[in-house]
């Protein structure tokens, strides 16, 4: 699914990732660890063809990232930090609208309205009034409903209490479904234990995970 | 491309300034025909002109100033970086979301327009101007609508401030106004080089944003 090869990145004349090399298989989930969250944040970025690395190649679903990045990102969907595409809209509608421009059409009608009200979430409620732990959630909801081949999500973090059930109920439908997973969290996060492996994006504090692969030449 | 049409709507119809530009102009139009419609009450008039044409005036004056404000107050208030992130989100280019902005845009700003048309009537009523004449002189207002759409989706692409943009567009908005009618007689032709102008405006920022808006600004260290 993904093949990076040499990848590198600078802002200005600091290196943020140096000839970062590692491959992806389709249905994976890997995290990107380390402290440098610029570093992890940047390499999220360049997968997502929404940055361009300086150097390096890069293929994602057999199609060159760097040549063809409109085509890459209709294969991918992220949920982060990001801003929030569904201002001034409600719960229901935002996930409509993904859906529709994503191409989606479900067959049970009533689908969006069951899987909001399994996160808690009323179907009119805005979008901008959502607490954060609920919009990721909500997110989380639009991806499991799309099912893209690839899903890249920054900063994983399990919400507490009830919440925190529904979320790994989510995400694991999200890797039934086949769906590549890459996320970035902090190396000494427990969330690098849900994946299949883990790729060390800078090698400031040694992993406490067992099956950690080092991308080979990471700074 | 229609979903992200559909948006844009939303965003502006769910907006205050969209509903404060309708009523303004709504409001002030009647305002002046109450306050000018009998004549003769000691308010200054321009006697040369017939009550219709004063009212004419008076609204492309307003419209003037409030199309771009309305126009830059109910867009989304979005940076350059969330274009990319929405294109990232949603797989649609970036040259759509520009598109689509504009385009809803200008539908927004004919109905602040057309918000005008009763008072409008009435005005054309009081002087006997005939229907045809009231409606394409409707039309060269409709034309102000896309160059004020189109002025204010090029100063958001360009200039950083939004005051910025906004007084930039309006002075821009203002001086093509003025000199396309100061220039031409007919009403529809001001319509069509006004609609002429925007489209091509519109075609220039569609084109740029595809290579300005692919990826994210970064930071320099």
């Amino acid at each position: 699914m993904i093949r990076a090869e040499g990848i590198a990145k600078h802002f200005g004349r600091t290196p943020v990732l140096s000839d970062m090399t590692f491959h992806v298989k389709r249905g994976e989930r890997i995290a990107l660890v380390g402290e440098d969250g610029r570093a992890r944040r940047a390499m999220l970025r360049i997968l997502g063809t929404i940055m361009r690395p300086n150097t390096g190649r890069l293929e994602i679903a057999g199609l060159d990232a760097l040549e063809f990045p409109a085509r890459v990102r209709s294969q991918l969907m992220w949920v982060g930090d990001t801003f929030c595409a569904g201002a001034q809209m409600e719960a229901a509608e935002y996930v409509r609208f993904v859906l529709s421009v994503r191409g989606v059409r479900l067959r049970d009608a009533r689908a969006v309205s069951a899987a909001l009200s399994r996160c808690g979430i009323v179907p009119d409620e805005l979008m901008d009034r959502l607490p954060g732990g609920k919009r990721q959630l909500l997110d989380l909801t639009t991806v499991a409903l799309v099912r893209p081949p690839l899903f890249l999500w920054d900063d994983v973090m399990q919400p507490p209490g009830r919440d925190g059930g529904v979320w790994r109920d989510i995400v694991g439908d999200i890797a039934t479904a086949g769906t590549t997973i890459v996320c970035t969290t902090q190396a000494d996060s427990g969330i690098a234990t849900l994946c299949d492996r883990s790729v060390r994006i800078d090698r400031s504090v040694e992993p406490r995970h067992a099956s950690l692969e080092y991308a080979v030449g990471a700074r | 491309m229609r979903a992200i049409f559909a948006r844009e709507m939303l965003v502006i119809g769910r907006g205050r300034a969209f509903a404060a530009g309708v009523s303004v102009h709504a409001a002030l139009l009647g305002a002046f025909l109450l306050a000018w419609g009998n004549g003769g009450r000691g308010l200054p008039t321009l006697a040369h002109l017939d009550f219709y044409a004063q009212v004419r005036l008076m609204q492309s004056a307003l419209l003037v100033a409030l199309l771009p404000w309305a126009a830059a107050r109910s867009a989304a208030a979005e940076s350059r970086d969330d274009t990319v992130w929405l294109s990232a989100i949603t797989a649609v280019p970036p040259s759509h979301l520009i598109l689509a902005r504009a385009a809803a845009t200008w539908l927004a700003l004919a109905v602040v327009v057309a918000a005008g048309l009763p008072m409008v009537c009435l005005a054309a009523q009081v002087s006997l101007t005939p229907i045809a004449a009231m409606l394409r002189d409707e039309v060269a207002l409709l034309g102000l609508s896309a160059i004020a759409a189109s002025a204010v989706q090029a100063s958001r692409c360009t200039v950083e401030s939004r005051l910025t943009g906004w007084a930039v567009a309006s002075l821009a908005t203002a001086t093509i106004w003025a000199t396309v009618r100061s220039s031409v007689e007919s009403p529809i032709l001001v319509a069509l080089l006004l609609t002429i102008a925007a489209t091509t405006l519109t075609a220039v920022l569609t084109a740029g944003a595809g290579v300005s808006r692919r990826y994210l600004s970064e930071p320099s260290s």
